[in-house]
């Protein structure tokens, strides 16, 4: 069973992901990837009449508010103007608005762009910690490694695993990058390899870690009636900014048990018509910027039938060639431009509904697929159904 | 654009010589000054006293540690102090590994569920126990705060000591 089209992706594009792509300003990014996207979908720029942005922070980049500076004469852009500030959800957010504006006949074309240039700023970290509450957070270590080790402890501790059997999940997405031309991080690594690597904030270790990624994206999206892969559903859910008071059990716990996700991915299955994620979903492209977070994805999607998703893993499931691959691209493990991350999942997804994702194609003809993506500390939560 | 007919090409879309840009260094100086929460000079003046205050929300009846004058999830005010703790449970933890030029020994970092309170809140845990090998082996396991002798009104007047014989 099919869900009702909502729009249709007319067009995709990104550059491969690098620590430094040297040959480009900010402005460079988004119309090479712009074009590259009306060229997939052989659009003129004319004809498309809304522009959505994602960037997020903006204090990482060298120049501040870049819809001001870096979209002039893009395609859309003298139609409307978007922009979506959401983190490592932006991608996914702009993407869902630009389906929004479509089917509501706001617009018939509207591009989604995004990029991220990692070299303009080390100070990544700071920059995060400049979202905490000074009052009521800032009196801790303050970082996307401390964040998701309080999430990791807690998952190990309740289901009893090892930091090797957690190290699974990230030896499958570095697997599966090597045959994506796109990815940043294109070797192979072992269980002792990610176990033995540098502490950032225990149990997160380098490997179990991101790199920092320059990148860009883009999606066309247009009518639902129009030939190409379809967007079914959507559902979002945003909780407390307060990550305490979203780990107390017999009241909230969803920074530990990805409570949150389910909620959104439910509102999105009931758009899409799906009753049993974990027979009706064909892969999963789920951003996850820590090898936890994709755990927790996995199962908060209901991708596990109950099972405990590292376990899952470890034996096998998941993996490119198995029934239900997550990340076959490698995620963003390999390579995570925050801004753009989220439109990369959907970008992956589509080339995989098309059969034309090359060397990390999956071979069962897959034809349903689900998208996630997590703005901030867990707490905005994304869920995208995208259908051949 | 030249590159476009490559289209789904991993090639860069332009080819250029590694220092084609020169890089200008630049920093943001901003000078700011936030809103404090109401209930904070009271928070700090309770710690201060050796006491912990929680804030109790009207509609829903839970505590929240450390207060806040405004309960998103109920759109209620609040303004009722309460005492929490001084004991707790940890929720979570992870182990930090301080950066800089000056070597310094790891610590942990704990969340905990005071007494009373309906929300977690980290800090350091010191004392006997809190350099077990197994640090998972700590979730779940009573804590108490304890404070400095001469508080400041701040933060870092209190931390976390397992209880005693939690640290079995």
């Amino acid at each position: 069973m099919s869900g009702r089209r909502i729009a249709t992706v007319l067009g995709v594009a990104q550059v491969p992901m690098r620590t430094r792509l040297s040959q480009y300003t900010y402005a460079d990014l988004l119309g090479v990837v712009a074009a590259r996207a009306l060229e997939d979908a052989k659009v003129d720029a004319a004809d498309v009449d809304g522009l959505i942005l994602a960037m997020a922070p903006t204090t990482t980049l060298g120049i501040d508010e870049p819809h001001f500076w870096a979209t002039a004469d893009l395609p859309g852009m003298k139609g409307f103007l978007g922009r979506v500030h959401t983190l490592a959800s932006s991608g996914l957010v702009a993407f869902r608005l630009a389906c929004a504006h479509v089917a509501a006949k706001r617009a018939k074309r509207v591009l989604v762009v995004a990029a991220d240039l990692a070299d303009e700023s080390p100070d990544l970290i700071a920059a995060i910690g400049m979202f905490a509450n000074p009052f009521a957070e800032r009196h801790y270590p303050q970082s996307a490694a401390a964040a998701h080790a309080f999430e990791m402890t807690a998952y190990m501790a309740r289901n009893a695993l090892t930091e090797r059997d957690m190290a699974h999940v990230i030896v499958k997405n570095r697997a599966n990058g090597i045959a994506n031309e796109y990815a940043q991080l294109r070797a192979p690594v072992t269980v002792d390899e990610v176990v033995d690597s540098p502490v950032l904030s225990w149990p997160i270790k380098r490997a179990d870690a991101s790199p920092r990624t320059s990148g860009a994206a883009a999606v066309l999206v247009g009518p639902a009636d129009e030939k190409g892969v379809a967007a079914t559903g959507f559902g979002n859910y945003a909780n407390h900014p307060v990550s305490g008071a979203r780990m107390v059990p017999g009241l909230d716990e969803s920074y530990f048990d990805a409570s949150d996700l389910r909620q959104a991915a439910a509102r999105a299955y009931a758009m899409a018509g799906i009753e049993r994620p974990h027979d009706e979903i064909d892969l999963a492209e789920v951003y996850a910027s820590f090898g936890i977070i994709e755990l927790l994805s996995i199962e908060g999607l209901g991708l596990t039938n109950g099972g405990v998703a590292a376990r899952m893993i470890r034996d096998g499931e998941f993996h490119r060639d198995a029934r239900l691959p997550v990340n076959a691209s490698g995620g963003a493990t390999c390579g995570t431009p925050i801004s753009a991350t989220g439109l990369i999942r959907v970008i992956e997804a589509t080339l995989q509904l098309r059969g034309t994702a090359g060397a990390r194609q999956i071979k069962h003809e897959p034809r349903r697929a689900a998208v996630s993506a997590i703005g901030g500390l867990f707490q905005l939560q994304e869920v995208g159904v995208l259908e051949a | 654009m030249s590159d476009v007919q490559e289209r789904g090409a991993a090639k860069p879309a332009r080819s250029a010589p590694e220092d084609e840009f020169v890089f200008v260094d630049a920093a943001w100086s901003l000078k700011q000054s936030f809103r404090r929460d109401p209930l904070q000079a009271s928070f700090l003046a309770g710690l201060k006293a050796k006491r912990l205050l929680g804030v109790r929300d009207p509609v829903r009846g839970l505590v929240m540690f450390p207060p806040r004058s405004f309960a998103e999830e109920s759109y209620s005010d609040m303004s009722d102090l309460v005492p929490v703790g001084p004991g707790g449970v940890i929720r979570t933890l992870t182990k930090v590994i301080p950066g800089g030029k000056e070597p310094r020994p790891p610590f942990l970092v704990v969340f905990v569920q005071l007494d009373g309170a309906d929300s977690a809140a980290a800090g350091a845990l010191r004392g006997p126990g809190s350099d077990v090998s197994d640090p998972l082996s700590l979730i779940g396991k009573r804590c108490r705060a304890v404070f400095k002798p001469e508080p400041d009104g701040a933060w870092t007047d209190f931390w976390y000591q397992l209880e005693e014989g939690a640290a079995a």
